[in-house]
């Protein structure tokens, strides 16, 4: 993490809008602001830099404490909608 | 981590908002049904509670973390734990603690007064052991008259003493007091078992006890051999004739006076003189050994 964190701020990136995806396992979120959805087919996460929409099968939410959440499962596509 | 698993009946998002603003970490979220299930912290149980107090929500426990469980079963059986617990400590306790005595003896030794012994020495029922000096308990024991082994030892909460004699039932046993045959001053006493009569420097009189055959405990009077010695000092006189006043029959009435067990300590030697030689008239202080049970 520590290195991926160096080359985003190496690349001049915004590191709070990062997300990691790992497939077949789950993902980890930054700057969650609300789940506005949840299935086991579907999350939906309201960040502070717009609308994450997860699809996939076997979706969990492993952990969610303050603005950080682990969703685990099966996560084929991640739809990002920023806000302007 | 100790974590509660809660089943509420909620949609996952208006039950996750709550969560995220009473600021309390979920983990395992799932939906089932109408049901949505998620675990916390034991520590956050409370709060949980409180922010689903409503009806509608029908929150409960739908699978309490190790340590509740085991803190449940422990109230919930309070009376057995309790029971249990106040056993080992009995038992731990009373392990440190002389319940009984039991004495194993071959000989014509009576318990009483092996147990007495051992009692002086700090070995009594209801006294912890470590009160119990088993190096000169033992040693008392072995000097009673005949005694080959002896061995003090712990069975649980038992004090058990071994004990060997060569004279098993042997009648040399004297159970009686040790009693002055003489006149004089004692020197010295010493009772290995049994209790002095007389002090170091008291006159003593022929037939007067210098060590009882029983011991003292507490108010009351324990039978026992009585086993030790006294050196008694005593002025004697004797007279005896010798042909002439020589050196050489000096030293002969002299030794004539010696007794076994007897020491002379002083004697003067005055000479009176007769037809058919002398008369030699001695004075000395002696001092004799009277023992009884000494092997």
């Amino acid at each position: 993490m520590k290195m991926i964190s160096q080359i985003l701020k190496e690349l001049g990136a915004d590191e709070d809008r990062a997300f990691t995806v790992v497939p077949s396992f789950g993902a980890y979120f930054k700057c969650v602001l609300a789940i506005t959805e949840f299935s086991s087919q579907r999350v939906v996460l309201k960040t502070t830099f717009g609308t994450l929409t997860l699809s996939g099968d076997g979706l969990k939410v492993g952990e969610y404490f303050e603005c950080d959440a682990i969703i685990r499962g099966n996560i084929e596509e991640v739809k990002i909608d920023e806000i302007d | 981590m100790k974590l509660t698993e809660i089943c509420i009946t909620s949609t996952a998002e208006a039950a996750l908002k709550k969560l995220k603003k009473a600021s309390i970490a979920v983990y395992d979220c799932e939906k089932r049904g109408a049901d949505f299930l998620f675990r916390v912290k034991d520590k956050d149980l409370k709060k949980v509670f409180a922010i689903f107090s409503k009806p509608c929500y029908n929150v409960r426990t739908e699978k309490k973390s190790a340590l509740s469980r085991i803190i449940s079963a422990t109230l919930l059986r309070a009376g057995l734990v309790a029971g249990a617990s106040l056993f080992v400590v009995l038992a731990a306790v009373s392990n440190l603690f002389i319940l009984r005595i039991e004495v194993h003896c071959n000989g014509s030794f009576p318990e009483s007064e092996i147990t007495a012994i051992v009692g002086e020495e700090g070995g009594a029922v209801g006294k912890p052991f470590s009160s119990l000096d088993r190096a000169l308990a033992t040693g008392r024991l072995l000097a009673l008259p005949g005694v080959t082994f002896c061995n003090i030892s712990k069975r649980g909460s038992v004090l058990v003493v071994d004990l060997e004699s060569e004279i098993s039932n042997s009648p040399s046993a004297r159970r009686e007091n040790l009693v002055s045959d003489l006149d004089g001053v004692v020197k010295k006493i010493v009772a290995v078992c049994g209790t002095p009569a007389k002090a170091e420097g008291d006159a003593v009189n022929k037939g007067e006890i210098l060590i009882y055959a029983h011991n003292i405990v507490g108010d009351n009077t324990v039978p026992c051999l009585a086993v030790g010695y006294a050196d008694i000092q005593f002025k004697g006189y004797s007279e005896i004739s010798a042909p002439s006043d020589s050196e050489e029959n000096r030293k002969s009435a002299l030794a004539s006076i010696a007794k076994e067990g007897q020491i002379t300590d002083s004697a003067d030697i005055k000479v009176r003189q007769t037809d058919g030689g002398v008369i030699f008239e001695i004075t000395y202080l002696c001092t004799r050994r009277l023992s009884i049970n000494l092997t």
